[in-house]
């Protein structure tokens, strides 16, 4: 069966009654942004997996109940030009760990998704950072992500 | 070792200090 178009007219579009709307980029409601600082000495030759205790809203260690963990990006820097490897995994409450990402990088290794890693509640996040340098290193590790209300 | 911890939450935000524990030490071997 044929189907009848409205002509919708000719010509160049005629905009002039059209209302613009705008929609502003924000955090969403139930979301808080969520960042961390951690600063180690990290021994020549070693691999150490670490946990940031009581980090959830500064009482749980594990994701809770009614939330999720969105992990956006860890950056680890150093203060020496050494071969570092980093993993962010996850860890439930048997203590498992599941790699997310693994990187490599001489005094810098950044693991960024490009979607979020998402925790669920009774996870959390673990970092694993080794030195394959010579020399003891300080570093810096910067956690950014956002802790969401779900529910 | 301690971890140093923000958190906004609507207009306000939050932040703490916490510990940060080492679960797991080992040797690699070099590259």
């Amino acid at each position: 069966m044929p189907v009848s178009l409205t002509p919708r007219g000719t010509g160049r579009p005629d905009y002039s009654q059209q209302v613009s709307k705008v929609a502003l980029s924000s955090p969403e409601i139930n979301q808080y942004g969520y960042w961390a600082s951690v600063d180690l000495t990290l021994t020549a030759g070693e691999e150490w997996s670490f946990i940031i205790d009581k980090w959830f809203l500064d009482q749980y260690d594990y994701v809770p109940e009614g939330y999720r963990f969105l992990l956006d990006h860890v950056e680890f820097t150093a203060d020496s030009n050494v071969l570092m490897e980093a993993v962010v995994g996850r860890q439930d409450t048997s203590l498992t760990v599941y790699a997310l990402g693994y990187s490599w990088g001489y005094q810098r290794v950044l693991i960024e998704p490009r979607r979020a890693y998402v925790f669920i509640p009774n996870t959390r996040p673990v970092f694993i950072i080794a030195n394959y340098g010579d020399v003891d290193i300080n570093v810096h590790t910067n956690v950014f992500g956002a802790l969401e209300k779900v529910g | 070792m301690k971890a140093r911890v923000s958190i906004v939450m609507g207009d306000r935000e939050v932040n703490w200090e916490t510990n940060v524990v080492v679960i797991e030490k080992k040797k690699v071997e070099r590259k």
